[in-house]
């Protein structure tokens, strides 16, 4: 049984004609000690499903199987009994840590909730802060007198302090500069090790996530158009929208320059006909805009929502299309 | 894999010894305010004075103590003159900084108090309960605040509890609004997501994660709340609606505006120490504001 087994979840705001749906019926599974990465463009709904999941907002529809419990159907007792295995790691490490309080309080927070005692509080603090890298004494110092990239090891010591099995991560790494990103990137994986983590791993960056994920699951319009296993994924990419986003993540190796994908995020308020990427696919045929293509698996771990693949046709039109 | 040793903040030996809370930075930057220091030396010395009333003016200042309108420095006796009944001026404002600041002071608190809990409450929970409490809010600020304070006032005995309560009542409503604001926007913070992934409770979200986030905008607004529940209880007090045993700036005003011109300086006397303590609280609060300002200590974002 996988540790987190989402399906068929939707989140929305608001309702009647403006209900937004963020997350549109996705199913997703992360196995114990994996990675498993959801990539899109900004809008797509891929950090509102990853805060869905630890129940930050409000589910539509759809169950999220925890360890064997439904997460969705839970009251606020028993979820707060679960809440230190699943934890969080924000995009912005600044704004995600209270600037009232000092560091040593904001880690104590979660042990607190738990009614772990002052003292074991403080020591498994201060071992969690030399596990992600901070100097002796950092407890006693507020937010602002870190780095960023100290920051977010701030976040990820408080994240992990609880003993989680599984750490959302919202684009954990985005607002870093490049080199910190290779550290923080690095200190995840190792904690991951260390700890036998899994991680959901939000980010629009391709190159981030093919660094850490095992599986990926490419998310447009509040839907996964293509999931999975990561090696897969890169060398033989099925859905045109996939193939748009590999071909963005900038490659000095590449002759050309890469052909941007044309138009906007439609309106999620009033998603197209039938396949909810027609209006921006290079490859689009009338019937993509009468039929919704469900979610087919093509070969075992490897599905996609696109009515033309993986056909030959599929292969050259795509080759062809683009000059 | 890179070894997990970032350089250490270079402020970490440093800070260690001298942890810079962030309220301690935005009282250094208060004090770097020449207004608010003016303002704040000036309500220092009031207090000072209204605390050493008995012993700076000792003896009844409402007894009768020299002849009527002498005027400002003409007796030794009576240095700031005497009114028409000859009560020592000096006296009088002396021992009514003592009701001007008591009730300016908790006035304020029950303001607070009651505008922080309304406005918490809408901010945090939203929905209905937002909806019910921003209605109450709005029927009380369309209701003229002053009219409101007398009409309480006249319905029961004034004295300095029900005038402190008076005021009070009618002082809550920008506070609620102005917390609410803070909770609405600070609960949508990623900081406040962390702790209700940490699974906090409703009471430590609002009490240990928002409010302190939240008080600083609360902060400045309080010493203008002063200022201004000064003047409305002298404005009750001129009108004859205080309590007629308390000494009062606002009841020497009232009482000197039958002889205004031919003694003006028994109502200018008090008056001016409703203008210089009204005066230093907005410098405080305009220095409180600039104090707090996110753009200036940039921490928050």
């Amino acid at each position: 049984m996988p540790l987190l087994s989402v399906v068929d979840l939707a989140v929305s705001y608001g309702s009647g004609r403006d209900r937004l749906r963020a997350v549109d019926g996705v199913s997703l599974e992360v196995g114990r000690g994996e990675t498993v990465a959801l990539v899109g463009e900004s809008g797509c709904g891929k950090s509102t499903l990853g805060r869905a999941v630890l129940r930050l907002e409000p589910v539509e529809r759809g169950r999220i199987d925890f360890d064997g419990t439904d997460l969705v159907g839970l009251g606020a007792h028993a979820l707060k009994r679960l809440r230190p295995r699943l934890q969080i790691v924000f995009q912005d490490p600044l704004g995600s840590l209270n600037p009232r309080l000092t560091i040593g309080e904001t880690l104590a927070v979660p042990l607190a909730v738990q009614g772990i005692g002052r003292a074991e509080r403080h020591e498994r603090v201060g071992a969690m802060l030399a596990e992600v890298g901070l100097p002796v004494g950092s407890d006693r110092l507020y937010p602002h007198e870190f780095s960023g990239g100290q920051r977010q090891r701030v976040a990820i010591a408080r994240a992990l302090v609880s003993k989680p099995d599984l750490v959302v991560c919202d684009e954990p790494v985005s607002a870093l500069d490049l080199s910190v990103q290779a550290q923080i990137l690095n200190l995840l994986v190792r904690l991951k090790r260390e700890f036998g983590l899994a991680y959901l791993f939000v980010s629009h960056d391709l190159a981030v996530v093919r660094h850490i994920a095992d599986r990926v699951l490419v998310m447009y319009l509040g839907r996964v158009v293509e999931s999975a296993p990561s090696e897969a994924l890169w060398s033989r990419p099925l859905h045109p929208y996939t193939r748009a986003l590999i071909e963005a993540v900038p490659d000095p190796a590449r002759r050309r320059p890469a052909v941007p994908l044309a138009g906007d995020l439609p309106d999620p308020r009033n998603p197209p006909s039938g396949c909810r990427f027609r209006s921006r696919c290079p490859i689009a045929t009338a019937r993509c805009a009468e039929e919704d293509p469900g979610v087919r698996e093509i070969e075992p771990g490897h599905a996609v929502a696109c009515h033309l693949a993986p056909t030959g046709s599929f292969e050259t039109t795509v080759r062809g299309g683009t000059p | 894999m890179t070894a997990p040793s970032p350089s250490a903040p270079a402020a970490v030996a440093e800070t260690a010894a001298r942890p810079s809370r962030p309220t301690m930075r935005a009282l250094r930057a208060l004090v770097g305010s020449r207004p608010a220091v003016a303002g704040l030396v000036v309500l220092g010395l009031v207090a000072l004075v209204a605390i050493l009333a008995p012993f700076v003016a000792p003896g009844d200042p409402l007894a009768m103590v020299a002849r009527p309108f002498v005027r400002p420095g003409v007796s030794g006796a009576v240095p700031l003159g005497s009114d028409a009944l000859g009560r020592d001026l000096f006296a009088g404002v002396v021992h009514g900084a003592r009701a001007s600041l008591v009730i300016g002071l908790a006035a304020t608190v029950v303001g607070l108090l009651v505008g922080t809990l309304v406005g918490a409450t809408a901010g945090y929970f939203g929905g209905r309960a937002d909806l019910v409490l921003v209605r109450l809010i709005e029927l009380f600020q369309t209701i003229p605040n002053f009219v409101l304070v007398v009409v309480m006032v006249a319905i029961v005995q004034p004295t300095i509890v029900t005038i402190t309560l008076a005021i009070g009542i009618v002082s809550w409503p920008p506070v609620a609004r102005l917390v609410r604001a803070e909770f609405r926007a600070l609960g949508a913070r990623d900081f406040v997501l962390a702790a209700r992934a940490a699974g906090c409770g409703d009471l430590h979200m609002m009490l240990r994660e928002i409010l302190p986030n939240a008080l600083p905008p609360v902060i400045s607004t309080a010493s203008v709340m002063v200022a201004s529940a000064i003047l409305m209880e002298s404005a009750l007090s001129f009108l004859g609606m205080g309590d007629p045993n308390l000494v009062s700036w606002g009841a020497m005003v009232g009482a000197g505006r039958d002889s205004l011109r031919s003694a003006w300086h028994v109502s200018a006397v008090p008056g001016l120490a409703i203008v210089v303590v009204v005066l230093a609280l907005n410098f405080v609060g305009e220095g409180l504001e600039e104090a707090f300002d996110p753009r200036r200590t940039g921490e928050r974002r």
